[in-house]
């Protein structure tokens, strides 16, 4: 297996609040190869958008990460200084943010935010050059080119997105960071907007990562998923590994709540509330709502441990009797 | 700027002006009585005016307002009187024109207001700006309770202060007019300076007690507006923290502040009117001050109006200013 | 389809006396703004209640005392021209100028409550004419409106210089509880309320009237404020009553005297900084209150 292009390892988040400290991430560990789609999915308060933010580095006080290690391009990330993370930001690793209606500078033309973003980065050719950049970059999200000269209130929703989404590969980052890219947009809407991406991520080569809660989505987009629960990475597996032989309990419960054809309209849900991040449940997190649990789930926290290639599991049922 | 725009900013002005002009009218009319005999009683009450006169005065302003007219035939005369700009005659300083008496006060009005409130304005948004900046350091930030205070004490009560301590105490100032007592206004050296010391501590008190206000709200709006998604996106895409901080912070925030600066403008003045009283400034707020311990009723009459129909007008101008600085405005109305 | 079906569990606390004063203190140390001004307004509430009844009303009178004597033991705050000894007269004063403010401030909000209500709810040609009515009058310079008035009167007392004030004190509210109302027309609740056949009123009344309380509140703290101002502002300009004491007559008076030039701060401070003290209170309180209502609004939207 080739060097991976973004290395995410024991990666910890909290949040330092009056009422006590809040483990939004709890050591989260993946891997990104070049070109890959991961898909991050789980349910909110699950962790999911703190682990994008931290790889973007715009945590906002009081979350702090507490340790583990961000390698992109072979560099550690938490380890750059604020300028040097400034000029990886939108270059090598860039965001496609949650809320497209509200993420465009209002009283700024779409051509200024290009201008912004590639002036941030490079010395900025003036005219012709710079026009031409941005008209090619618009014509990649199909929007036609006079777009450029347009207020962000003059466009719709999607356009506004495909404008973003336009604007994060500018740069040609290795990592674009998909944070639920469509949550705003309605369903036509949506899928125009991820086959967009799709088609830009292809041109590209550049690897994303899309988190989201909406699991046909997934499916559909990426090449491997990850399951998260209560701030903790608990199955990676890819995509149709993941749909057709789902390890962990939680995962197998998420799956099999989804309606499918034959199941039409039959929604059975999980038994159960999410745990509170400020008091979580000792031993492993998911054990007071799982079906399978085990007496030592109770007190002991499972490892995260590959149990077949390319299929990790933390959960005490795949220990094979070494605990 | 479109057409639409335009014509309910004008509207608006015209509403203004006309609620103005007929308020006034009717509120000199629903007092019991006949106005002229009642500005008169009240004159001759509080002692004031040449009281030997007061049949002839009554006379020529019966005939003035042609009070034996309907009350459709006056209020029509009052508008043709409005747009010639003759509000009547003073009673105290009779027959001195009304309108002659606010031409007098209003250029020191409006110089001391107009000045006080760029200054103000504009100080009070920087410092807002540099208070809602992450990086400024902490000391900057104790002016914040300062502000508080001075910004929830009326403008008047902050002018007796600063006569308290930099007049009385110190005789840095001159306590109150517009120039030297007994000068002549004249284009040179020494009359600008005087003009120039008599309107420092009216303006500083103005100054002094809006700035606050002005930075309290630049600070909040940009503190909101630094939580805006756009923010997000703008530091994913790399762009340098300054950039961030003018363009998409403090250009977003000073939008609702000039929004601000037009409705308060009415404030502004009413504030001023209470200044200028307290440093015997010759404004129109100290002649509106003069007129009222006079029982000078038209006088009154005349420099709410016209204060009201400045007002309109100076809010009708940061309108047609307003869609050149927020593209939204030009496609919206308001 | 979605993974994010579940709702987190509300925390029930106990509804002891223990929890509801814990609770209620978080609350104001996560609101600093709220406690302080609410704090400040209760200590001069108190003493404009306590005050008359501790105070020798005589005290008060014109010649009562030497005039222009310095504070000492016997005047705290000393005695001004007239001989009236200071600190009676502040005493005197306070509940007057607290009650200008509350009434002018409660009749302004009940006017803007009810336009409000009217314009947002049934829109249309009443919601024009409202908003062109207030919008009008918001801007106009409000001292010299009430000059106009309060000119025209023959003679004032505490509760027509509430009324007066009152006149120009509804605009605000009017203006945000109409965006409310607006906004709460479109909520899922009403519509639901109007299928099942509610009366116009009834919706009103029961639906949309408990959820602008917050509002209420912060509109009711924007009044009276504004309301003292214009009272203090006429006060000040000699229109207030003349035969009443308020702590804005005082400042006339001290002025009217020349208290500032003989250097008498004993008379013309004392109520400035009681208004200072009143004005700082109503700010922190709006404030506060700017912060729990700015909370809803970003939970709602």
């Amino acid at each position: 297996m080739t060097q991976p292009i973004l290395q995410v390892s024991e990666l910890k988040v909290y949040y330092h609040t009056s009422q006590g400290v809040v483990k939004a991430v709890d050591g989260v560990s993946f891997s990104l190869q070049k070109g890959e789609k991961f898909g991050l999915v789980g349910e909110s308060g699950s962790g999911k958008t703190t682990t994008a933010m931290a790889l973007m580095r715009l945590l906002n006080p009081p979350a702090f990460v507490e340790g583990g290690h961000i390698t992109l391009n072979g560099r550690n990330l938490l380890a750059l200084s604020e300028e040097e993370t400034r000029r990886a930001r939108g270059a090598e690793i860039s965001l496609i943010p949650q809320g497209a209606m509200n993420s465009l500078n209002p009283v700024m033309r779409v051509r200024g935010h290009f201008h912004d973003t590639i002036g941030a980065h490079r010395k900025v050719s003036r005219g012709e050059d710079m026009s031409t950049t941005i008209e090619r970059l618009l014509r990649k999200v199909g929007l036609p080119p006079d777009v450029a000269n347009r207020y962000p209130h003059e466009l719709s929703g999607g356009m506004k997105q495909r404008v973003i989404i336009a604007m994060s590969i500018a740069l040609e980052p290795s990592v674009i960071v998909a944070d639920e890219p469509t949550s705003a947009l309605d369903v036509v809407v949506q899928m125009q907007v991820m086959a967009t991406l799709d088609q830009v991520q292809k041109d590209l080569g550049a690897a994303v990562i899309l988190v989201g809660h909406d699991m046909g989505l997934m499916a559909q987009f990426c090449d491997r998923i990850g399951v998260m629960y209560a701030g903790t990475l608990v199955e990676v597996a890819p995509v149709s590994q993941l749909f057709e032989d789902p390890q962990h309990p939680y995962t197998q419960l998420l799956i099999s709540s989804l309606p499918d054809f034959e199941t039409k309209g039959r929604f059975r849900g999980i038994p159960g509330l999410p745990p509170s991040l400020r008091a979580l449940p000792p031993g492993c997190t998911f054990h007071p709502r799982c079906p399978k649990v085990l007496d030592r789930c109770k007190t002991v926290v499972p490892a995260y441990r590959e149990i077949a290639p390319a299929r990790w599991v933390s959960c005490h049922l795949y220990d094979g009797g070494a605990g | 700027m479109t057409l639409a725009y335009l014509s309910r900013r004008v509207g608006m002005l015209l509403l203004i002006i006309f609620v103005a002009v007929t308020v006034n009218f009717m509120i000199a009319r629903l007092m019991p009585g006949d106005p002229v005999e009642n500005a008169i009683n009240r004159l001759v009450a509080a002692g004031g005016g040449s009281v030997g006169n007061v049949q002839e005065i009554a006379a020529a302003y019966r005939a003035e307002l042609g009070l034996d007219e309907s009350v459709w035939k006056q209020y029509l005369a009052y508008w043709v009187n409005v747009f010639q700009f003759d509000f009547g005659t003073s009673l105290v300083h009779y027959p001195a024109r009304v309108s002659h008496i606010i031409w007098a006060a209003l250029p020191w009005t409006i110089g001391l207001l107009g000045i006080a409130t760029v200054i103000s304005f504009s100080v009070g948004i920087l410092l807002g700006a540099a208070l809602g900046w992450p990086g400024t350091p902490k000391f900057v930030k104790a002016l914040v309770p300062v502000f508080l205070l001075t910004a929830a004490v009326p403008y008047f009560l902050i002018g007796m202060v600063l006569i308290f301590f930099v007049v009385v105490t110190y005789r840095v100032f001159p306590s109150g007019g517009g120039y030297t007592f007994g000068s002549e206004l004249r284009a040179d050296w020494p009359t600008v300076q005087s003009v120039f010391m008599h309107a420092v501590l009216p303006a500083l008190s103005i100054i002094l007690s809006s700035i606050g206000s002005w930075a309290l709200g630049m600070r909040g709006m940009l503190i909101s507006t630094l939580g805006e998604d756009y923010i997000t996106l703008a530091q994913a895409r790399g762009l340098p923290k300054t950039r961030i901080f003018l363009w998409y912070g403090v250009r977003n925030s000073l939008l609702p502040q000039l929004t601000a600066l037009a409705i308060l403008l009415g404030h502004a003045v009413s504030g001023a009117v209470l200044v200028e009283v307290i440093f015997s400034y010759p404004g129109l707020g100290f002649r509106l001050f003069e007129a009222i311990n006079g029982k000078d009723f038209f006088v009154v009459q005349g420099i709410v109006l016209i204060l009201a129909i400045s007002i309109a007008v100076a809010m009708f101008a940061l309108d047609l200013l307003y869609p050149l600085i927020d593209p939204r405005i030009r496609y919206q109305s308001r | 389809m979605n993974v994010e079906t579940s709702v987190q569990p509300a925390t029930t606390e106990r509804a002891t006396a223990g929890a509801y004063l814990r609770r209620s203190a978080r609350f104001f140390s996560g609101n600093k703004p709220l406690a302080a001004g609410l704090g400040l307004l209760l200590v001069v509430g108190l003493l404009a209640l306590v005050g008359p009844s501790l105070v020798n009303h005589d005290h008060a009178k014109v010649g009562a005392f030497p005039a222009r004597l310095r504070p000492s033991g016997d005047h705290l705050l000393g005695t001004q021209t007239q001989g009236r000894d200071v600190l009676t007269v502040m005493m005197l004063g306070m509940p007057n100028t607290l009650k200008i403010g509350l009434i002018a401030g409660g009749v302004g909000l009940a006017i803007g409550v009810l336009l409000g209500l009217l314009a947002g709810y049934f829109g249309g040609i009443i919601d024009n004419v409202v908003r062109a009515l207030s919008d009008t009058l918001i801007i106009l310079p409000g001292v010299a409106i009430l000059v106009l008035v309060a000119v025209s009167v023959r003679s004032m007392s505490v509760e027509l210089m509430a009324v007066i004030v009152a006149s120009l004190a509804w605009m605000y509210p009017t203006r945000t509880i109409r965006a409310q109302v607006l906004s709460l027309r479109e909520r899922g609740y009403v519509n639901v309320a109007k299928m099942n056949g509610m009366s116009g009123l009834a919706i009103v009344i029961q639906e949309i009237l408990p959820n602008l309380l917050p509002y209420i509140a912060a509109s009711f703290v924007g009044a009276v404020s504004g309301a003292m101002l214009a009272s203090v502002g006429l006060e000040a300009l000699g229109l207030g009553p003349q035969n009443q004491f308020t702590l804005g007559m005082e400042i006339y008076w001290s002025r009217f005297y020349g208290a500032i030039l003989r250097q008498m701060w004993w008379w013309w401070a004392p109520p400035i900084a009681i208004i200072a003290f009143i004005f700082v209170g109503l700010l922190l309180t709006s404030m506060g209150m700017d912060q729990i209502v700015n909370v809803r609004l970003r939970k709602s939207s």
